[in-house]
């Protein structure tokens, strides 16, 4: 069910196969992520979207070495790095692919970085380790690093404490570190959630110039959808620890292949002023993952749900070039399956393409 | 909406905050809103604008620094006492941002929304369970998780929760902060819906806070939009939405990303740069002049009024521009 990126022997930038976490707690083992799988090219975004709760974050920690072990486990699964493996270990041949191969930013930035270091120093002290740069020449790099992620002022700002800077510019700083030993992939963690929409623009720019100046492979995890639809070039939609639907970022706005998806997109508001229509919530909540429900995990919250979906866990079915769905309506034996999902937002998938036609666009920064 | 009677009247209402010095924090400096019955009001702005501090100062949570706010014609105290808490309950309340810290984590469901009935209506013990198990019903919780603490709800529940409480004396005008930014997308339509029912059948008029403004335009009659301390704009949701004209609504807006890649890939960057300003020196000009694309000399000495457009006049900007 892996799509193979590209038609070369080359493995793929990242690959991960059939991941699975779980969490031992007293109450029993929480199964976080339950079989993931997804690969990552160079110079383009990956953007996991789910709800919290449902497994994104736990995923990307997991290839990081983040997910603190015990109380978590790793129970199957591989991930490779042109070919080489990185699950269950920092190292690829001796060197920490950490902060060097694959940087890494997080949500919050006020907590993310260290209140006792200088933002440059936290920034230079990256190249010193996987760099073995001298201290001066790693500073003056930082300083570039700064400028590059449009610090006004880095010469100063760099001698400055994380109290000293506003949310926005940390988040800015802390790109300007992801990035400082050029990694060929940037994971960004709800980069933007803390922040305002004017700010938020800034950071989705920033990370889009570098993508383009560098090459840099990005993986975003965000529960926003307008931040997806800006930023990805595929998608993959997690619900319950499994990602239910894959494909390219039209495939799933305009082609939704599962009823999660489609809900996400008729729960949100559609800035078309030509229409009126009714927010239609997904009803109830998202199972308990101790023990996950046989068959589909979303079966309990979806409008279509069969006799076999609360029996038998869907496999992905493939529902165009690089595009699964991980929905039994997508079975031979369904008549009118996948027109079913699409009819559960008719408003959402309706072309909404007059909405910002007449909206001004503001001065374009340089 | 012209014919409606106005509600809530706030005139140059101002609320500063001490700091050492003698400086102040100007967090709601000289605003002028007229609320009207059974309109929904959406206030938003980025982080640091003011907008919570204007809705609690509105409601009286916060004493006023300067101006009035009027209710029904009658103008309310400068600082409210007991007794001005106590009539006040029955008329406006306030659903809080954080369904996590705003119930407290040692009283019932039944002891945190039947603590307005137990203070204020004189009902009976039993009537007042009574009351609390209809309300819950009616925000679509179990009657039954009344002897429940809020840690055994989610945060969708929870909200529900602070709906309950704020609803259940009946209020006429309630004050929504943040309602739904802390819970997931498909919770915000759950809890977006049930304000929008209750509006309906309470004839509610609401102050929607938010910074989410596909939402505030989804769910509003008029918007306002709220730059360090001051309106830089209100209009019909719907126009300020499409058409903004502020320079600072249209930075806003066009920096809200939609859900639809088409849309997204054809939009030019709209990136501002600069970050809102600090709330305590704030000069004279208008607020938004530092970060500004179309900016004049006027702009900075001369402070713009919120005025009527001359071609639209439910439609109010404070800019150098349209004047």
């Amino acid at each position: 069910m892996i799509p193979q990126a590209s038609v070369n022997d080359q493995p793929p930038l990242l690959e991960v196969k059939d991941l699975k976490v779980e969490f031992d707690t007293y109450g029993g083992s929480v199964q976080a992520v339950r079989g993931v799988s997804f690969s990552v090219e160079a110079g383009k975004t990956l953007a996991i979207v789910g709800e919290s709760g449902c497994g994104k974050s736990v995923t990307v920690q997991a290839l990081m070495g983040l997910v603190p072990m015990p109380p978590g486990r790793l129970k199957s699964g591989t991930a490779t790095l042109r070919g080489r493996n990185i699950l269950g270990t920092s190292q690829i041949d001796g060197q920490d692919f950490r902060g060097s191969e694959i940087g890494m930013i997080f949500q919050d930035p006020m907590t993310s970085l260290n209140p006792t270091m200088t933002i440059g120093r936290q920034i230079a002290e990256t190249l010193e380790v996987h760099r073995g740069w001298s201290r001066k020449k790693a500073f003056a790099r930082a300083i570039e690093l700064l400028e590059m992620a449009r610090i006004p002022e880095a010469e100063q700002r760099a001698k400055q404490y994380p109290f000293e800077f506003s949310g926005g510019m940390l988040q800015r700083a802390m790109i300007a570190m992801a990035i400082a030993c050029e990694p060929a992939i940037l994971i960004a963690d709800e980069p933007t959630t803390a922040l305002d929409v004017t700010i938020q623009a800034q950071v989705l720019d920033l990370m889009g110039d570098l993508q383009r100046d560098h090459g840099t492979a990005i993986i975003l995890i965000t529960h926003d959808l307008g931040v997806v639809a800006r930023m990805a070039d595929e998608v993959a939609v997690m619900y319950a620890g499994q990602i239910v639907e894959r494909g390219s970022v039209d495939d799933i706005f305009y082609r939704s292949a599962h009823p999660y998806t489609v809900g996400l997109r008729a729960a949100m508001p559609i800035n078309d002023p030509s229409a009126r229509h009714r927010l239609l919530p997904i009803e109830g909540s998202p199972p308990d993952l101790f023990s996950p429900p046989t068959g589909c995990a979303y079966a309990a919250r979806c409008p279509y749900a069969m006799k076999i979906c609360s029996t038998d866990e869907p496999s992905s079915f493939v529902v165009g070039q690089d595009h699964f769905g991980k929905c039994w309506l997508h079975h031979d034996q369904v008549v009118d399956g996948p027109k079913k999902i699409l009819s559960g937002a008719p408003m959402a998938l309706a072309g909404v393409k007059t909405a910002l036609t007449n909206r001004p666009s503001a001065e374009n920064k340089s | 909406m012209s014919k409606a009677l106005p509600l809530v009247v706030s005139d140059k209402l101002t609320k500063f905050f001490p700091l050492p010095k003698g400086k102040k924090v100007h967090a709601v400096d000289g605003v002028d809103l007229t609320i009207h019955e059974r309109e929904i009001v959406g206030l938003v702005g980025e982080s640091g604008s003011g907008k919570t501090t204007y809705g609690k100062t509105l409601i009286g949570l916060l004493p006023k620094t300067n101006g009035t706010v009027r209710y029904r014609g009658e103008e309310l105290p400068k600082k409210y006492g007991p007794a001005d808490f106590k009539s006040q309950a029955k008329t406006m309340q306030m659903i809080f941002q954080d369904p996590y810290s705003s119930l407290n984590p040692r009283m019932t469901v039944e002891e945190i929304v039947g603590e307005g009935l137990k203070l204020y209506s004189g009902q009976s013990s039993n009537d007042m369970r009574d009351t609390v198990a209809s309300w819950l019903s009616r925000v679509g919780l179990e009657p039954d998780y009344m002897s429940r603490y809020p840690h055994e709800f989610s945060g969708g529940q929870r909200q529900r929760i602070g709906i309950a409480r704020a609803l259940i004396l009946e209020p006429e005008f309630v004050v929504c902060d943040e309602p739904i930014s802390a819970l997931d997308v498909s919770v915000q339509a759950q809890v977006v819906n049930l304000l929008e029912e209750l509006k309906q059948s309470m004839g509610l008029t609401l102050l929607f806070i938010a910074h989410d403004l596909s939402m505030v335009r989804y769910i509003s009659d008029r918007m306002a939009v709220m730059y360090l301390g001051a309106l830089a704009e209100i209009g019909p949701a719907h126009d300020v939405f499409f058409n903004p004209k502020h320079p600072y609504t249209e930075i806003l807006i066009a920096s809200n990303p939609e859900p639809d890649p088409e849309l997204e890939r054809k939009r030019l960057s709209t990136t501002i740069t600069g970050e809102i300003p600090s709330p305590v020196d704030i000069g004279a000009g208008c607020r938004f002049a530092g970060r500004c694309p179309h900016a004049t000399d006027r702009c900075r000495v001369e402070t713009p009024l919120l005025k009527p457009l001359a071609d639209q006049p439910d439609r109010h900007v404070a800019c150098h521009l349209y004047s």
